[in-house]
């Protein structure tokens, strides 16, 4: 298999690049200037273990008891330091590392100083202000995600959004997080959604890798990049400790790539709760529209048939009927009348008839042709004729007396 | 994909026409209109929110 290969052991080949690290003249005795991180300093053994970092590296440093005795303090975490001693490898770990002689303090870390004074100086520049900060869209359709694509950012956030029911489209723009140019690939990702213009918000997450390495969320241009993003963005860059410029100009900041998602995916039944409200109020008022417009048709109506000219007809009408009732009474009541008055006369009349007294049992008598009324003038044996209701009776005067 | 209306604009719109239809002005034949739509509208929300799914794409970088 190894046909012309030595085969060497792993011990073998840590000591052999041990070797050849420490036979380096110019490795043998350096300065090292960084900043102070993983600092473990062990009281039982007296050793001091930690790493040198700047912007493009790290190493391992250790510093053996016999020189931390002579130091007169204990550097700290994120100390800016000057390191005296020689490159070498720790053969049980194959790991690249200077054991230490000196530590010389060279302030503060020149790292987390300039990290410093960029926050202060963004802070100064509105990047961070609470004014500027959008808020969530409540149903965003599309949402970008930039993260590795190995990380277990994407599927955590998928995985949060499908437990909520969300249905959207999650764009994944992938990008590298961590390690030389990670910041310029995120802001590449970032450059690419605002072009594409589909999302209408963004999680930047970190999704694995180092917790140490969050200098790509450091970064200025991204910090610009994201406070210049149309769309509102959320750093789900989810580090315990630290907060990295990227939580500190997001719109929101999540812990996790989970809670990202928590903050951008409206409830599926909140949803659908809010459709068939607008459905019950949709029935109600499209049913109070007829409703009002009905009565107002029925109060129209009246009005119209209280004004038609059939009605002022229909009243003429009535009126003409009183008068001529009027009329035909008045005239009623004087043809009665003058009946009354007819009949009044004639029975008069009739009274006065002597045909009619005299069927009473009144006569006429007569003498000499002339209606008797008095006894003057009367002579003895003169003729008295006496008209009765059915004849006349002929008679001789013989005496008559007078009423004294 | 783009030409759809996406859940927002649906529920959106059918807010307004909710409200619209509520108002005073609105003549019977546009209240009837608009109650048509909205329960059209409102129907297919139903159905997005009940059969939509998840997508998950990715898209190219530079």
């Amino acid at each position: 298999m190894a046909g012309g290969f030595r085969v060497l052991t792993v011990s073998q080949l840590c000591r052999y690049v041990k070797a050849l690290l420490e036979e380096r003249q110019e490795l043998g005795d350096i300065l090292v200037k960084g900043e102070i991180t993983n600092l473990s300093y062990r009281q039982s053994s007296g050793h001091l273990y930690f790493s040198l970092r700047d912007d493009g590296g790290l190493v391992r440093c250790v510093m053996f008891s016999r020189y931390v005795q002579k130091l007169p303090d204990i550097p700290e975490e994120g100390d800016f330091v000057l390191v005296r001693g020689a490159a070498s490898l720790y053969e049980r770990d194959g790991a690249f590392q200077v054991v230490t002689y000196d530590i010389q303090p060279l302030g503060e870390g020149q790292g987390k100083q300039s990290l410093d004074a960029l926050k202060k100086r963004l802070l100064s520049e509105g990047l961070f202000a609470p004014e500027h900060k959008r808020p969530m869209p409540r149903f965003p359709h599309t949402v970008g995600v930039i993260t590795s694509r190995e990380g277990a950012a994407l599927r955590d956030i998928a995985k949060a959004f499908r437990l909520r029911g969300y249905a959207g489209r999650l764009i994944l723009y992938p990008c590298s997080v961590q390690g030389e140019g990670a910041a310029a690939s995120i802001l590449r990702a970032l450059r690419r959604l605002e072009e594409e213009g589909l999302c209408q918000a963004v999680i930047i997450a970190r999704g694995g890798g180092s917790a140490e390495d969050l200098s790509a969320f450091d970064d200025e241009a991204l910090a610009y990049g994201v406070y210049n993003c149309p769309v509102p963005v959320v750093s789900a860059v989810g580090h315990e400790i630290d907060v990295s410029i990227l939580d500190l100009v997001a719109d929101a900041r999540a812990a996790t790539p989970t809670a990202a998602a928590g903050l951008l995916s409206p409830d599926r039944e909140a949803l659908r709760q809010r459709v068939l409200g607008s459905q019950t109020s949709l029935r109600a008022r499209a049913l109070d529209q007829v409703r009002r417009r009905k009565l107002r048709l029925l109060e129209e109506t009246r009005l119209l048939s209280a004004r038609s000219p059939r009605q002022r007809l229909e009243k003429n009408r009535q009126r003409l009927g009183f008068l001529v009732r009027l009329l035909v009474d008045a005239e009623r009541r004087r043809i009665g009348e003058t009946r009354g008055r007819t009949l009044q006369l004639l029975r008069q009349l009739e009274l006065l008839n002597p045909a009619a007294v005299m069927r009473k049992g009144y006569a006429i008598p007569m003498v000499e042709g002339r209606v008797l009324t008095t006894v003057k003038g009367l002579s003895p044996g003169q003729k008295l004729v006496t008209l009765v209701a059915d004849g006349e009776i002929v008679s001789t005067v013989e005496s008559w007396k007078g009423n004294v | 994909m783009e030409e759809k209306q996406t859940i927002e604009q649906s529920l959106r719109r059918l807010e307004e026409i909710v409200e619209r239809l509520g108002g005073d002005t609105v003549s019977l034949d546009d209240s009837l209109t608009l109650f048509s739509e909205g329960m059209k509208l409102s129907q297919r929300c139903m159905k997005q929110l009940d059969e939509a799914e998840l997508a998950i794409e990715e898209h190219s970088v530079s």
